[in-house]
């Protein structure tokens, strides 16, 4: 059917590709944007965390600064530093080790008293002279480093008193065995990956500790000071801070773009093969209404021939107009019957309605008539003859029908009319409708009617015009009217028939506003 | 050859029992054959009811063409009783000029 059966047309592909092209912007819009936000949100969540973190510090110092005090002020340092930071050693407590270190200028610094596990400091006095004395000439808090042997800690010192006498606190926070900490929910760091590391640089062997042993693809950093150290906190999200709709839209744009685009094609594709489709078919019924047209034509034409016979004496001439839409039979017919003698018998009808079944009617009818004729009877005799042959609750048609018998020898009519108009008699300048009784149309009711047969003297030179209604039937007035014009265009007209039934029948092309087929038989004699 | 659309003219048709025995179909616009079926319908509808009496209300027809005229004739064959009432000039002059006047009868 279609010029491009199983292609696909290129609007179609152009407008999936489209789609495709905004899918991806959009996708990758949703994606980028996603992505800064958690980049954004990981760095407030870090800086948080980081807050908490460096609140936490001089929670040490404070301690270790107080037990310090205490054991200055106290006649007993030993027992003012073990009252005092008993609480905060042990298992599970803040200090795995805490001691106390007497450092005077002249010896080295002694030991005062140890609570928790013995530091590892005390079985390295060079060590011990080193920190201890850097810890004792720095204000705060001094952090010894990572500690790995026994196990891992980390060690500061805090040094208080006089400059001769001094009293430094030594503590160790024991660390995990393998740098983890288990991840607890509710804290700043449980939707964090983290790592804390002592110093500047995140390397394994400065990893204070951590919740997980890699990090996410996207990290963030802080660093937090730390007495004479820093802490670096490097973390990734554990989850999805922005939310899991900000991290899957990208995915949902893409999927459902790349399904709305075909479903797009898809549609385009098949409107426009609708359309196509559509125009086939608009060219094939406009074939067909030509075709139709024309086998109408030529039904019409072999059922009404569109030359009469020769008649000797007359002139005869014959329209045939189709209505408007021309694609139909019609129902009108004319008809000449040379009788012999100077006679000839003249017939007109119009079957109501259009289309095949009043193409046949109008066929049998006049068929009809001309059998009658040939079998010698008379107008009336003979439309009596074919009313009995249509009915038009039967049939869906009647039929108005004139029929006449002109004689050249005296130019007398004899004729009989059913519900047929009134033949125009034209003689020179003049123009007037013959005033015939009428009978009822054929077929229009229960009962045959009966019909009269009258004989009117017609002047010579004249023509006499039949012909249906669709010459004078016009929307918006009543058949007087149309009668009227009909009958001012037969005087205006040129006399010879040829001539005249062009005039007239132009006349009605201009004027038409009907359907309806018409009829026209003009007989002109001398 | 060009193939150009019928024009049709536009109709309404209604069909009225103000007692059962007798039907008034009231038509008003333009009858043709484009709307002869729904003309025929109409009368088809009333003449079920087997009226007394089937009466054509055709004051408010501008035009009425042979189609029309057949819907009308069919009903007279009918019915047992058929009037046309006050019909406009259009159809009045269809009627006299159809010879019809003693088949649809007219009444004012």
């Amino acid at each position: 059917m279609g010029k491009s059966g199983a292609r696909v047309h290129r609007f179609a592909i152009v407008v999936v590709a489209v789609s495709l092209l905004v899918t991806a912007a959009l996708s990758v819009t949703a994606f980028v944007v996603n992505d800064h936000n958690e980049d954004r949100l990981l760095r407030l969540k870090v800086a948080e965390t980081g807050a908490v973190l460096q609140a936490a510090i001089p929670q040490i110092q404070t301690t270790m600064a107080s037990a310090a005090e205490f054991a200055v002020a106290s006649n007993d340092p030993a027992a003012g530093f073990r009252r005092y930071i008993g609480d905060y050693v042990g298992e599970k407590k803040q200090f795995g080790s805490a001691s106390l270190w007497e450092l005077t200028a002249a010896s080295a610094p002694k030991l005062v008293t140890v609570l928790g596990v013995q530091p590892e400091l005390a079985s390295r006095p060079a060590d011990a002279d080193a920190f201890l004395g850097q810890a004792a000439r720095a204000a705060g808090v001094r952090v010894v480093g990572l500690l790995t042997k026994p196990n891992r800690r980390l060690g500061y010192a805090y040094a208080a008193g006089a400059a001769g006498q001094k009293y430094v606190v030594y503590a160790e926070s024991v660390l995990p065995p393998d740098g983890l900490v288990p991840i607890t929910r509710g804290t700043p760091f449980s939707d964090l990956r983290f790592a804390l590391y002592l110093g500047p640089n995140p390397s394994a062997s400065e990893l204070i500790e951590a919740n997980v042993t890699s990090m996410g693809r996207r990290t963030a950093s802080t660093v937090i000071p730390f007495g004479n150290q820093s802490l670096d906190l490097v973390a990734s999200a554990s989850g999805r801070l922005g939310g899991t709709l900000g991290a899957v839209l990208w995915w949902i744009v893409a999927i459902a773009g790349v399904l709305l685009s075909f479903a797009a094609g898809a549609v385009a594709e098949r409107l426009l093969r609708r359309r196509q489709t559509a125009e086939d078919l608009a060219v094939n019924v406009q074939s067909l209404l030509l075709e139709q047209r024309s086998i109408s034509e030529r039904l019409q034409q072999a059922m009404v021939p569109a030359q009469p016979p020769p008649v000797p004496g007359l002139n005869i001439g014959v329209r045939y107009l189709p209505g408007a839409a021309g694609l139909e039979l019609g129902g009108d017919w004319y008809d000449v019957i040379d009788l012999g003698e100077g006679r000839t018998f003249l017939s007109i009808g119009d079957v109501s309605g259009r289309g095949i079944s009043a193409g046949a009617v109008m066929s049998s009818l006049r068929s009809a008539v001309r059998a009658f004729v040939s079998e010698g009877h008379g107008p009336a005799d003979v439309l009596r003859r074919v009313a009995g042959l249509l009915n038009v609750v039967s049939d869906g048609h009647f039929a108005t029908v004139l029929l006449a018998v002109f004689d050249c020898a005296d130019n007398s009519l004899t004729v009989a009319c059913a519900g047929h108009l009134q033949p125009l008699l034209i003689t020179a300048g003049q123009a007037d409708y013959l005033k015939l009784t009428v009978g009822p149309p054929v077929g229009s009711t229960r009962e045959p009617a009966a019909y009269t047969e009258q004989v009117v003297q017609l002047p010579a030179p004249a023509t006499l015009l039949l012909f249906t209604d669709g010459l004078v039937e016009r929307r918006g007035e009543n058949l007087d009217d149309g009668l009227e014009r009909l009958r001012r265009a037969a005087i205006e007209a040129p006399t010879e028939v040829e001539p005249l039934l062009n005039f007239v029948a132009g006349d009605l092309q201009e004027s038409s506003s009907t359907n309806d087929d018409t009829a026209i038989l003009g007989v002109q004699w001398a | 050859m060009t193939t150009s659309e019928p024009e049709f003219g536009d109709a309404q048709f209604y069909a009225d029992h103000a007692r059962s025995d007798t039907w008034v179909i009231t038509v008003i616009g333009e009858v043709d054959l484009g709307n002869r079926e729904r003309f025929h319908a109409v009368v088809e509808r009333a003449l079920f009811a087997a009226p007394a009496k089937l009466i054509f209300d055709l004051a408010g027809v501008r035009f009425m063409d042979s189609s029309g005229l057949g819907v009308l004739l069919s009903a007279a064959s009918k019915a047992s009783s058929v009037e046309v009432r006050t019909p406009s000039l259009a159809v009045r002059r269809l009627i006299e000029l159809s010879g019809l006047t003693n088949v649809l009868r007219i009444a004012e």
